[in-house]
């Protein structure tokens, strides 16, 4: 209740925030990591690709981790991470190939538990990515569930619109067409449907939101003005680690 | 005397009668006591106020009254011969003490340190608006909290229980925070014991606060109403068949003000409490029964415009409500001079919603029983030596229906991390519960100037099936007239929360966190006014409750904490009062065996208050407060893990708690005004916050990234001004 208190004054008091905007990328970001396919059966092969910006120099290296404690311990792998060979932005994971099933059995096994009731429940992998500049890097954690039965797909970003003719100092508007929404059953064990999230991004100008949801699929960016490309994206996410990106490019005459 | 001589003789013109009564402007409260002087006979009030004259020669009299404390315009009177004249005589108190001012740190018999606040002192105190809880950390012990919250922090680590009459208050403040429940209307006297209480005591290895509640008045009625920037309330007291009641109630006016504001936030339910109280206190002979019931409700809800830049998670918005009615009743009987009874039962239904974006959703239904049962027996009362027993029942059941989708309960030594990002649990039950049966017995024995209390209390938890036998001592040594010695050693244990308890949230096999507690102290009356306080003290905490990777929660943490107090108080004795409060200290905690200590969140070196009120006559008066604290420790964010799923950056922490925040000081003023008319008195005051305004940082913030970071400060320099009509 202490935090809410906190919540109620920040509110109040209104928070003069001098800390960089999120949406503006001003050097190497990771905007998000797709799997296809975000779920998978345990012998299953999973095309992955990052979605960063401004990576000119970025370094990549990967490896996957079958045990996690999670957000709450930096993600520390509680078995032995099994390094992965890719050294570029995409990689396929080749579950059969690493041998996941079997180290994943005996990880089961000295849980107390079994693969098959792991797999019905779903079981996280995580891939963890260190990429960006080598003085700069950026840690990237990404999970693929594994079931016996997969059912989450990505969602569609169709289309990303923006205005044929901008102006410096202007303010446009952006909008995407997406699409994908499926219905699933959450932790109450109830039916519920995803709701899309968008974030947007910017390399000038200022973006209004940067992040919308739902129904709300549009924005307003404000042209830096002076000259030069602008490049701007999308991404959006199920909730449920399902992932799409695009991007175009503005030219500020 | 010739007079009388020759009204027998029947040759003068028979007495006159004088009867009246005296009450005092402002309060209509009779005057007892008060000396007046008609022609050459003096008399004086009774408790009722009432005088009389009996035999005054007839033609006009002059009625004096003699009491420097009060004054009343000169009053003549025609007396007639052999009638009786009625006065009704209004004065006005000037006295500037004795009027309830009252600022003590005085020991009791049992407690090695109990440090008392009444009423008045807390209603003036600047910078609190009169909270009656948020005084409490104007005493030594106590830690002072961000943002003038109203965390209640005795002595470092542990949980620091509130009580009503020794019934446990589970939300002291509205929103957590903002503003007591409790109004300071019916407190007689707030009891602080920062460590080693006696056995009467349980359930928290940190301080306790209790509220004493006064009687209410039996000799009229009265009450009052007052306003001030955040609420209004209303008051009132006065006999009411064998006995006396009090109701009173206050709501917030937040909500209607912010929309007046530029830039206000739109609230779907903006920001509102209210509150009620109600007492019915009865005595019939050697018993005595008290009624008593406290009601509190908030709301806030706000749907968010876009969600957080760093936990897409929390979009949509916010909402909270809460409510809580709690009712006591007591009874006290006096079975003989040697032979006291007390029983009382307090009752607690409760709703706490609280959803937080997408990722925090909690509806609880509760009711919290709790009962206590004591026997005071005085076996041998000599003046050599004595031997009082003591012994009780402390009860404490708690019932009730959750729902709720929520990460696990973060312990000590962990980091808040967004929501979007932990693992969601959810659980529902409608029926659950937990049992926290206590008994304690203790015997004060006093030898001479040496008084000794050994006691025992034992505590039991349903919930995680523990049970905990704590012994204590205290002992006291009065040197002289003037100085005294207070010590205090024992055991204690503090309670597992019922969510912490709960196998979703946290770990059912945890056991309660234990405390060994000594102190030594030592006091001196220098003068008549002026009293010092010194007190050193150690505590240690062990099976303290910390995050754990596997388990969720684990005993695995211990703490501890040692310091110094000192209180050196002046009690008013004419135009000043004010005490100088400070406390040296460390408390820190390590959430491994082999992991190194860290401070506390509130581990505060240096934490000095300086209160001063000065009553200029008995219309005006001024006080100041200074503090000096050291900033609080936190831990320092420096790398962070991008979560491509939540799409959000979860912060990595350097060494726990290891950076601290610059010093806190600041200074609030406040000046009251008295207008005192016949038959009620007003009071406004006017009190600036941070009357100096200085940008105390508060906390840090940070970039989505955690590559970059802000100082936060508190508060700016707050004016407030409050208006009370009392009648």
């Amino acid at each position: 209740m202490r935090r809410t208190s906190l919540i109620l004054l920040a509110f109040l008091l209104g928070c003069a925030d001098d800390l960089p905007p999120r949406a503006l990328l001003d050097g190497y970001r990771v905007l998000g990591i797709a799997a296809e396919p975000p779920e998978a059966r345990v012998d299953d092969a999973v095309a992955v690709t990052v979605a960063d910006a401004l990576a000119e120099g970025a370094r990549y290296a990967w490896s996957l981790c079958l045990l996690s404690y999670g957000a709450d311990a930096e993600y520390a792998c509680e078995d032995e991470p099994i390094p992965l060979p890719a050294t570029g932005p995409a990689l396929t994971l080749d579950l059969a190939a690493l041998g996941v099933p079997d180290r994943l059995d005996a990880l089961a096994r000295a849980q107390g538990s079994d693969l098959d009731a792991w797999l019905a429940a779903g079981h996280p992998l995580w891939l963890v990515l260190q990429s960006g500049p080598p003085d700069a890097p950026v840690r990237t954690v990404k999970r693929v569930t594994l079931r016996s039965a997969p059912a989450n797909h990505n969602p569609r970003l169709d289309r990303l619109e923006v205005p044929a003719d901008v102006q410096a100092d202007a303010t446009i508007e952006l909008a995407v067409t997406a699409g994908g929404e499926e219905t699933y059953t959450d932790v109450t064990g109830a039916t519920a449907e995803e709701v899309l999230l968008f974030t947007w991004y910017t390399t000038g100008g200022t973006l209004d939101p940067h992040r919308t949801a739902g129904p709300d699929r549009r924005v307003k960016l404000h042209l830096p003005a002076t000259p030069g490309p602008v490049q701007v994206f999308v991404t959006v996410r199920d909730g449920r680690g399902g992932f799409a990106v695009a991007e175009a490019t503005l030219v500020v005459p | 005397m010739w007079s009388g001589w020759l009204v027998l003789l029947g040759l003068a013109a028979p007495m006159g009668r004088v009867d009246g009564v005296v009450t005092e402007r402002g309060t209509r409260r009779p005057v007892a006591g008060l000396v007046l002087r008609l022609a050459d006979e003096e008399t004086a009030t009774d408790e009722a106020g009432h005088f009389q004259f009996e035999a005054v020669p007839p033609g006009v009299a002059r009625l004096v009254v003699d009491d420097p404390d009060y004054t009343v315009p000169a009053v003549e009177l025609r007396v007639l011969p052999g009638a009786t004249t009625a006065v009704e005589l209004r004065v006005e108190r000037t006295s500037l003490a004795g009027t309830g001012v009252r600022v003590v740190g005085r020991r009791a018999r049992v407690e090695v340190v109990e440090r008392h606040l009444d009423a008045d002192t807390i209603r003036t105190q600047p910078g609190t608006g009169g909270d009656p809880l948020k005084v409490v950390q104007s005493m030594p012990g106590a830690a002072r909290v961000a943002f003038d919250g109203g965390d209640l922090i005795l002595r470092g680590g542990g949980n620091t229980q509130a009580f009503i009459e020794g019934h446990p208050i589970l939300s002291a403040f509205h929103f957590g925070g903002w503003r007591s429940v409790i109004s300071a209307s019916l407190i007689d006297d707030l009891a602080i014991v920062p460590g080693n209480q006696a056995t009467r005591y349980g359930r928290g290895v940190g301080g306790v606060v209790d509220v004493k509640l006064r009687r209410p008045a039996e000799d009229g009625l009265h009450g009052y109403a007052e306003a001030d920037f955040f609420d209004a309330g209303a008051f009132v007291e006065g006999p009411l068949g064998p006995g006396s009641f009090a109701l009173g109630a206050r709501r917030s006016y937040v909500d209607g003000l912010l929309p007046l504001l530029d830039d206000a936030p739109a609230f779907t339910t903006a920001p509102r409490y209210y509150d009620a109280e109600g007492l019915y206190d009865v005595r019939l002979g050697a018993h005595r029964l008290r009624l008593f019931s406290v009601f509190s409700s908030d709301a806030i809800a706000q749907v968010l415009e876009e969600p957080d830049e760093n936990d897409a998670s929390l979009r949509d918005g916010y909402a909270i409500e809460t409510y809580f009615v709690s009712t006591q009743i007591a009874w006290d009987a006096a079975f003989s001079d040697a032979v006291r009874h007390h029983l009382s039962l307090a009752v607690l239904d409760a709703r706490d919603q609280v959803a937080v974006g997408a990722g925090f959703d909690l509806d609880l239904d509760y009711q919290l029983i709790t009962a206590r049962e004591e026997l005071t027996v005085d076996v041998v009362d000599a003046d050599a030596w004595g031997l009082r027993l003591r012994g009780g029942l402390d009860l404490e059941v708690g019932i009730g229906a959750y729902r709720v989708t929520a990460p696990a309960i973060p312990g000590a030594g962990g980091l808040a991390t967004p929501l979007g990002v932990a693992k969601p649990h959810f659980a529902e039950d409608d029926g659950a519960y937990f049992g926290h049966p206590a008994a304690w017995v203790e015997a004060e024995l006093r030898l001479g100037d040496l008084t000794l209390t050994p006691g025992l209390r034992v505590d039991h938890d349903t919930l995680v099936d523990d049970t905990a036998v704590q012994p204590r001592l205290q002992a006291r040594y009065a040197l002289t007239r003037a100085t005294a010695l207070s010590a205090g050693v024992g055991l204690f244990a503090e309670n597992v929360d019922f969510a912490a308890g709960l196998p979703d949230f946290g770990n059912p096999d945890l056991d309660m966190q234990r405390s060994a507690q000594a102190s030594l102290g030592v006091s001196h009356q220098v003068t008549a006014a002026l009293k010092a306080d010194l007190t050193g003290y150690y505590k240690r905490i062990t099976g303290l409750i910390v995050t754990d990777p596997a388990e969720q929660l684990a005993n695995r943490g211990e703490g501890r904490a040692y310091g110094l107090e000192v209180l050196l108080k002046h009690d008013r004795d004419g135009h000043f009062h004010g005490w100088l409060a400070y406390t040296l200290s460390r408390s820190e905690q390590r959430v491994a065996p082999d992991a190194p200590f860290a401070p506390f969140d509130h581990d505060q070196t240096h934490n000095l208050t300086l209160v001063a009120g000065w009553r200029f006559d008995h219309r005006w008066e001024l006080g100041a407060r200074w503090r000096y604290v050291t900033g609080d420790p936190y831990t320092a964010i420096d790398r962070a893990t991008f979560d491509a799923d939540a799409d959000a950056f979860v912060p990595g922490a350097g060494r726990y708690n290891g950076a601290r925040l610059g010093a806190f000081h600041q200074l609030d003023l406040r000046v009251d005004r008295h207008w005192i008319f016949d038959d009620w008195r007003l009071t406004t005051y006017l009190e600036a916050r941070n009357a100096y305004n200085r940008a105390n940082p508060e906390g840090v913030e940070y970039a989505y990234d955690y590559r970059h970071q802000q100082t936060v400060s508190g508060l700016p320099i707050l004016p407030s001004f409050g208006l009370r009509g009392t009648f």
